[in-house]
Parts: structure tokens; C-alpha cells; sequence
């Protein structure tokens, strides 16, 4: 089936197959920031946003995208190494395959709450595993992002 | 989960037609349990363009559309607390964007928290050939032949609550509880493993009572006696917190 994607503003005529998911379709045109983890959506780490939403990309079809507006870290590389800073600072970045995913999520409540709580940072990022960290690394960057953000 | 082929309609009858002139015609919400699924689907009807996708506020209380998200039922104030409570813990924020409030009504899914909460709210569930039906006796006999869930109706209710426990913060439901407080009081419990089951009462006094109006049993997650130890505690909480209700 023929669809148009919006991919970081860029528009892709694409041919998928109707169980054709985002992730893979991302990976062939190049979005490598869009990585297979567990490949059944409980990890997080093919998180983008269609629409503006935060969804698995390893879940969404390819033809329910049609006309869609795709972000893919590659998208907001800006904002990204903003956070991204913080977090490694930390020492919290061991392998680094989670964090495109982490990242997205990330970027993803703070376009709906500018300054949550941690209570409410926590509770967004509950579907976003880790295997190396403990998270507590992580928690604290973004504690800190937060604090700077306020001053 | 492989799909050989799919259709998105923009018209609830030619949906409907489809589904039922077509042999192993699937259904499909926010398609992650299908996602999950180790099979060949030959033929998915994709409900996403028709439209099912608002919440709409009424003077007797909320039609939910079959295709609204489990986020868009976290994120809306005005939704009663034991409904917007239960999808607090389904799996992470990306998922319950996806994941829709019929598609989990419709699984039947014994774990499942939106079923609890919406048989402790007594809610009504509109098919479009079937028409009304009511969600207990839904979770009970399921449908008897092919239909399209369109949307759910919550009646308003004076409070209402979820409890829950699970073993880690986005896992699946060892037990779970809903309150609601109308005139009497309904109380749902879930996951027992068994789907849920509900109870009418005229004041919450005696949670021990309560408690023996529901069977608890066995299965691979946990034992009947874990599960009746949990909900005794949840109960007990349940209690307390209504305390403060009007």
C-alpha cells in the first residue's frame, strides 16, 4: 500500500506491507535512532512521536501513518543533547540503546508539562527500561535539567 | 502477528458489512494486543477513521468512544477518579496512546483494570447492530455474534475509586478494585484471575463481609490465598479513603 510520511518535515512516497510497523519502515529510510529492543512494547526504546504523540514504533502500522507527522530523535537533535547532557553527566550512559527511546519520552512530557515533578517524570518514563543504570543516575540528570530550567 | 490484508473504512456500516460478510474478519482498536499475537490474521478492519475517537460530556455522564486512548481517559479532569485511576498503571504513556479504551473492553481480558472500573460504574456499552448492553453482562457472556463496539456509556456518579495491586509498576493486575458511590455503593473486584464481578451495598462497614462475597483463585501469577490477603488489604484501604466521600 502506497503512503506519504512526514518524517522530521521531510515528505517519503513509500510502499508497505499491511503488517509493516513505523520502526521498520523508519530503519530502511536511515532513522537509525529508531532501535528493536524487546519488540513486543513493554521497553520503550522504539519511542516516537506521531502527531505530536509519544507512541511504540514497533506497534504502529506503517499505513496508519499516512499523512502523518513522524519525530525521530534525528529530528530534535537540539533539545536531545540539551537533556542528553545532564543525564551523561551523571555517568548514568553505560551501553546507550535506551536512550533514543528515554529521550523521546522525555522530550515527549515536556511539550505537555514544562516542569513536572519528579513524582510525574517517573511516572512518564515507567515504560522505558534500562539494563544498565538502576535509573537512579538518570533521575538524578533529570532532576538537575530541571532545577537549571526553573533558575 | 503477520496481516495479509487490511482495510480502513470511513463508514461504520460498510465496517460493519465487512465484518460480517467476511469469514476471520478481525477488528482492530489501538492494535497492540494484536501486535502481541504469534499468528496469521488474513483480514483486519482497521477502526481508527470512523470517527470513535472523542469523549463527549452528557447531562447524565460520559460517552467514551470505543477508538478514545487509555491516555486520553488519564489526561481528561473531568472522567470519574476510579476510571482514570485504573489506566494509570497500563503498561507506559507510548502504549496507552495506542492502546484504546474498547479494544479492552472487547478482549475481555481477565487482568484487564478497565473492565473492573467500568463494572463498579455500572456502565453500558453501545454495539452497532446489537444496541445497548450492559458492561456485567458483557464481561460475563461476551457477544453471541459479530458486532462493532461504537462507545461507553459511564453514568455520572457521586465518587468512586481503583485500587490495585501489581508486582511492579506497569506489570499486569494480581488483583484490582473499583468503588463507586451513586445512592449505594458498587464494588468490582477483578483479576481474581477471573474477570469482574460486582456487588451492591448500602454502606461500606463491614470489609470482611465483603470481602466473602468474591472468589479468589489459583493460576500461574499467584495463589487464591495471596490474592485474598491483597484485596483485604486494598478493600480496607478502599474503606478508609471513602471515608471522606459525601
Amino acid at each position: 500500500m502506497e503512503v506519504t510520511l512526514i518524517i522530521n518535515g521531510n515528505r517519503f512516497s513509500v510502499s508497505a506491507a499491511p503488517d509493516e510497523v513505523l520502526l521498520d519502515t523508519l530503519r530502511k529510510l536511515g532513522y537509525k535512532s529508531v532501535k528493536r529492543g524487546c519488540d513486543s512494547t513493554s521497553c520503550g526504546i522504539c519511542n516516537i512521536h506521531v502527531d505530536g504523540k509519544l507512541v511504540p514504533s514497533c506497534a504502529f502500522l506503517t499505513v496508519r501513518a499516512d499523512q502523518k507527522e513522524i519525530t525521530t530523535l534525528e529530528g530534535v537533535q537540539d533539545k536531545a543533547k540539551e537533556i542528553a547532557a545532564y543525564v551523561t553527566a551523571e555517568g548514568a550512559e553505560q551501553c546507550g540503546f535506551c536512550s533514543p527511546g528515554n529521550l523521546m519520552t522525555l522530550i515527549s512530557l515536556f511539550n505537555e508539562n514544562e516542569n513536572p515533578t519528579m513524582e510525574e517524570v517517573k511516572h512518564y518514563l515507567a515504560g522505558n527500561l534500562c539494563r544498565c543504570s538502576g535509573y537512579e543516575g538518570q533521575h538524578r540528570g533529570i532532576a538537575k535539567y530541571l532545577e537549571v530550567k526553573k533558575a | 502477528m503477520k496481516i495479509k490484508e487490511i482495510i480502513n473504512p470511513s463508514d461504520i456500516q460498510d465496517a460493519y458489512e465487512q465484518l460480517v460478510s467476511r469469514k476471520n474478519a478481525t477488528l482492530m482498536g489501538g492494535g497492540i494486543f494484536l501486535r502481541l499475537q504469534r499468528r496469521t490474521i488474513p483480514f483486519v478492519i482497521d477502526l481508527s477513521n470512523l470517527g470513535l475517537n472523542s469523549i463527549e460530556i452528557t447531562s447524565t455522564g460520559f460517552t467514551i468512544g470505543a477508538m478514545v486512548t487509555l491516555r486520553q481517559i488519564e489526561t481528561n479532569a473531568s472522567i470519574p477518579d476510579g476510571l482514570r485511576a485504573c489506566v494509570r498503571q497500563i503498561a507506559g504513556v507510548a502504549v496507552r496512546n495506542m492502546a484504546t479504551v474498547g479494544g479492552s473492553v472487547m478482549g475481555r481480558y481477565p487482568f484487564s483494570d478497565v473492565l473492573t472500573a467500568l463494572v463498579s460504574l455500572n456502565a453500558t456499552l453501545h454495539f452497532h447492530k446489537k444496541g445497548a448492553v450492559p458492561i456485567a453482562q458483557f464481561a460475563d457472556n461476551g457477544l453471541d455474534e459479530p458486532d462493532i463496539l461504537l462507545n461507553i456509556c459511564v453514568p455520572k456518579v457521586k465518587n468512586s475509586l481503583f485500587a490495585v495491586y501489581k508486582p511492579v509498576y506497569t506489570d499486569f493486575s494480581l488483583v484490582n478494585l473499583s468503588i463507586s458511590k451513586e445512592e449505594k455503593y458498587t464494588i468490582s473486584m477483578g483479576a481474581t484471575p477471573k474477570h469482574a464481578t460486582s456487588i451492591t451495598v448500602e454502606s461500606l462497614s463491614d470489609s470482611h463481609a465483603v470481602l466473602d462475597q468474591f472468589d479468589f483463585e489459583t493460576d500461574r501469577r499467584a495463589s487464591a490465598e495471596y490474592r485474598r490477603a491483597l484485596a483485604k488489604v486494598l478493600l480496607e484501604d478502599a474503606f478508609e479513603e471513602a471515608k471522606v466521600w459525601k
